[in-house]
Order: structure tokens, then sequence, then C-alpha cells
């Protein structure tokens, strides 16, 4: 059967090392460990900015900003290097990787929004912005993870046999 | 379902990955398949009875409750 289309396999080494490295980055800027370096601080164009973070310009609609890109090259790494990971092709693509990939991802999509739940009832104030920022990316990231651990798994297993 | 792949590819006297090559699957598929972990799709089964010389129903049937 033929899969649905699919990034080609060659580019997940090099997907796995944005992905590592902006999961790392990731961490320490949610967590606070990291601040935002000041080389990062550049003119972006901008299709709207609320001038929430940036106290005293009443325009939203400015075009021109400076802005630090710092979240926003995380974000673009994880986004770019999960989808990859996820939707690349295996070596051998076939249906049961097909039905892995599935499954991982409905797994996934429960964990994130089974932690969404329990973040609503029980998380409230700024720190809810946070679960916010989290909840972004994390379904990404167990898919990634739970379908690699999978392959993992297979390959592990499969050794055994004649 | 129960399948009978391991009694037939003794029968032909030929190992997962060179079945999986025939079929143009995977080793890991064959054996999630044979080991009952995944039902395959019938195009598979199909490919797989091609290969035994048999049909369909050979190789995969229906376990009575």
């Amino acid at each position: 059967m033929k899969a649905t289309s699919l990034f080609p396999n060659r580019l997940k080494p090099f997907a796995w090392v944005i992905f590592i490295l902006s999961l790392i980055f990731g961490i320490l800027y949610i967590t606070e460990c990291i601040g935002e370096p000041k080389f990062l601080d550049v003119k972006v164009l901008a299709l709207f900015n609320d001038a929430v973070f940036s106290l005293g310009e009443g325009d939203n609609f400015q075009w021109i900003i400076t802005n630090n890109i710092a979240d926003e090259l995380i974000g673009i790494g994880l986004i770019v290097s999960g989808m990859i990971l996820g939707f690349a092709k295996t070596k051998i693509e076939d249906e049961y990787i097909a039905y892995l990939r599935v499954k991982s991802l409905t797994w996934s999509f429960f964990l994130n929004y089974g932690i969404l739940f329990f973040a609503l009832i029980f998380v409230f104030g700024l720190s809810f912005f946070n679960v916010m920022l989290v909840s972004m990316f994390l379904s990404l990231v167990l898919f990634v993870l739970l379908f690699h651990y999978k392959l993992y798994q297979l390959n592990k297993r499969n050794k055994f046999e004649k | 379902m129960k399948n009978n792949i391991k009694v037939y590819r003794a029968k032909f006297n030929i190992t997962q990955a060179e079945l999986a090559k025939l079929i143009g699957v995977s080793r890991q598929t064959i054996n999630a398949v044979e080991a009952n972990k995944y039902v395959p799709s019938t195009v598979l089964a199909l490919k797989m009875a091609a290969v035994f010389q048999c049909s369909v129903e050979d190789i995969f049937s229906l376990i009575e409750h």
C-alpha cells in the first residue's frame, strides 16, 4: 500500500540534531535557566504586535519591530524537526510502521489533552501561561518520542527471531 | 485471528526476512503479524497467499468464540 506523503528519510539525522537542541534550549528557556541573549535582539517583520510586553507603544500595526528571537528560533526548530521526525519515511516504510505512527499519534494526543485537562482544573494565574506554552509543543514532542520508542522496541524485539 | 505463517514458512523453507523482501515490507512487520500483534491489510494478506500459493483463508483464520 502506498503511504500518505512523507518526508524523505535522509532528513532524519539533521532533524534529530535540531530537535534535541531545540528541546534542551526550550526546557532551559521555559524554566528560565537561560535568558534572552542580546545578540538575538533583531528587527523583525510583524503583522501584528500588541504592546503588552513592550509598554508605551500604542500602535499594534508597526510592520517592523525589535524583538528577541530566542523563543521564535526554539519554536520553529521544534516544529520543523518534530514534523520531519514524526512524518519522515523509515528505512523500510510499510503499513505496520504507519500503524505504529497512528498509534503514537493517538497516545500523544490523549496524553497532551489529559495533562491540559488537569492543568485547567488545578493551575491558575500567570502559571497557566507556562502551561499553554508547554502544551503548544507537548503533543508533537510526545508523538516523536513515543513513535521512536516503538520503533526502537521493534528493532530490539526483532533481534531474537529466526 | 490466528495465522499459519510459521507453518508455511517452514514448508517453503524461507525466513521472515526473505518473506518480507518478497512482499515488500520490513522483517519486523512479518514478525508482528506472526506474533499476532498486528492484523495485516488485505493487500498484504493476498501477497502472502501469492507467495505461499494458497488462499488467504489457509493462512489466516478467525478464532471461534
